[in-house]
């Protein structure tokens, strides 16, 4: 089911054109800002969604049971109308995570360019957990607990997914640079999917075009009044849907040390590793793997 | 060492199974179960799943006698359990060195693309309402042998863990059976048909893998098993027909 919020967009700007494969696929990583930046750049005039709103929805999941076939592609291509001149793509925040999907995305869409956003795997970690609490009234099923450790396994992904493409055609962005430098990484976005930087700002990087920063004034005079940090847009949307089911959200910020050794076992040499696939790579903005920077002693 | 005699007390377990599943573990755990100096934890449960709550909130000093309370034996019996998960769920090995610090450890590993195919067919079985990518994606997380026995090394000897073959289990198991008892510091002893203790076989289930799949399995699993030579130098790579020509170093797990 397509949000209202992408029926709308379609209603406001209806694509005209053939179908065929996606110029773009955003692939992941989950609880790294994928929804952000993809609404960003969603946002530029010659970039257009996937004409049924289905982002994020995870075209490829179902490949893990069954054979993907023509007409399963056809059917993929048939959602990426564009006219000429125009772009269009779509994410999935899972694809990088779910090792099926590199040879398929290599079938269903060959010359696409691949995007990934990576997040301190460790705060990816917690985000997840905070948004599973959110959703669930008890977050400790050990399956999905494990898979959420899982998920920051970015180079043993990345290495999968570059073993079927092109390792030029994947950019690899970091959530934290997105965030410190959001222009900056905008732009360079733009460029990589072959677009001319002309210059467009996305409505909602307007106020950072003209270098304010933090947040609005009417949100700073709430938050001198004495409104919580972690009171925001989107816990705002999501508290109906928790008075309904009665929850008491307690949301989990910090790890306990024998969780912490626990996932540096699993994160460490991952991070390592990522660090000689991505040599651009600023562990300056990973706290938790700062020990792994170059020329830092263990 | 004559069985069978003493007071029953509890205590921490003596051997723990940790891995892996649709490997073998129940059968083996049986067969183990034959020999009278080694008994089972309450109920004659093999896996107790006891760490599992663990990732989501601290385990407390109170929690361990709880765990204790479950393994009653004689004093000339060593007691244990085989929760095969306990070794895919990171958090899982530092609790188990506090709460069983004096553990062997017992990993039995198969074909990790044949464990895929048989650990599929387990969980839609077992969880039918379970959504089938996040089925495939524990089936395939499970088999990463490499990184889950670098996280038990991190906090156990490896003089404490021994790691079987399933295949080779299945060539010879008086054989193997032999040194998994001698592993576990119990007298020789020899089952009466240990091929009447199979577990839960899910042959009949199992669905063949087509190319993509198969492809993609052998391109993430593939520097998991390598790297494992290095961790078990006596595996027999022969015996996963799946890995008979092995990726190339990809660096995460050199």
């Amino acid at each position: 089911m397509a949000s209202w919020r992408s029926r709308l967009r379609l209603r406001r700007r209806r694509p005209a054109g053939p179908g065929g494969p996606p110029d773009f696929i955003g692939v992941g990583a989950q609880s790294c800002g994928a929804p952000w930046w993809h609404g960003l750049i969603a946002e530029h005039p010659r970039i257009l969604r996937p004409i049924d709103g289905r982002e994020g929805a995870g075209f490829f999941d179902e490949f893990s049971q069954r054979e993907m076939t023509d007409a399963d592609i056809a059917r993929y291509h048939a959602r990426f109308v564009r006219p000429e001149g125009c772009l269009a793509g779509e994410w999935g925040s899972r694809y990088l995570a779910d090792a099926w999907t590199p040879p398929l995305i290599a079938r269903a869409a060959p010359e696409a360019r691949l995007l990934v956003i990576l997040r301190d795997p460790i705060e990816r970690y917690l985000a997840a957990l905070r948004q599973r609490t959110r959703e669930v009234a008890s977050p400790d099923d050990p399956v999905l607990m494990t898979d959420m450790i899982n998920r920051g396994r970015y180079a043993t992904q990345l290495r999968a997914l570059r073993a079927f493409v092109d390792p030029e055609r994947i950019l690899v962005l970091q959530y934290e640079r997105c965030r410190a430098d959001v222009l900056g990484e905008y732009r360079r976005t733009i460029r990589f999917l072959g677009l001319p930087d002309d210059g467009f700002v996305p409505r909602r990087l307007r106020r950072a075009a003209r270098g304010e920063t933090g947040p609005r004034g009417y949100v700073r005079a709430l938050r001198a009044a004495g409104l919580p940090e972690h009171v925001n847009r989107r816990w705002l949307r999501n508290a109906p849907l928790r008075l309904l089911r009665g929850q008491r959200v307690e949301v989990p910020t910090e790890l306990w040390p024998e969780l912490e050794a626990s996932l540096h076992a699993v994160l460490d040499p991952e991070i390592a590793a990522l660090r000689d696939l991505v040599p651009e790579l600023d562990l300056s903005l990973w706290p938790h793997f700062a020990h792994l920077r170059e020329g830092v002693k263990a | 060492m004559a069985a069978g005699t003493g007071k029953i007390d509890t205590g921490p377990p003596d051997f723990v199974g940790v891995g892996a599943q649709r490997s073998g573990t129940t059968w083996w755990f049986r067969t183990l179960l034959s020999h009278p100096q080694i008994r089972p934890p309450r109920k004659g449960r093999k896996e107790l799943h006891f760490f599992e709550p663990y990732g989501a909130r601290p385990m407390r000093d109170e929690d361990i006698p709880r765990y204790h309370d479950l393994f009653p034996r004689r004093p000339d019996q060593i007691a244990g359990e085989w929760t095969p998960r306990y070794m895919a769920d990171a958090w899982t090995a530092p609790l188990l060195k506090r709460a069983a610090p004096d553990a062997k450890l017992l990993v039995m590993l198969r074909d990790p693309i044949e464990r895929y195919r048989s650990g599929v067919v387990h969980r839609a079985t077992r969880s039918p309402d379970a959504r089938a990518e996040i089925v495939a994606r524990d089936a395939i997380e499970r088999g990463r042998y490499t990184s889950q026995l670098r996280g038990l090394l991190e906090v156990f000897e490896r003089d404490r863990i021994l790691v079987l073959q399933y295949e080779r289990c299945r060539l010879d198991p008086i054989g193997q059976y032999r040194r998994t008892l001698e592993f576990l510091g119990v007298d020789d002893h020899v089952p009466e048909d240990v091929q009447r203790l199979r577990g839960t076989t899910m042959q009949s289930g199992k669905k063949p893998l087509w190319p993509d799949l198969q492809e993609a399995l052998r391109v993430t699993l593939g520097p998991e098993v390598r790297a494992l030579v290095e961790i078990v130098p006596d595996l027999d790579l022969d015996l996963w027909l799946n890995f008979s020509q092995l990726p190339s170093d990809d660096g995460v797990l050199a």
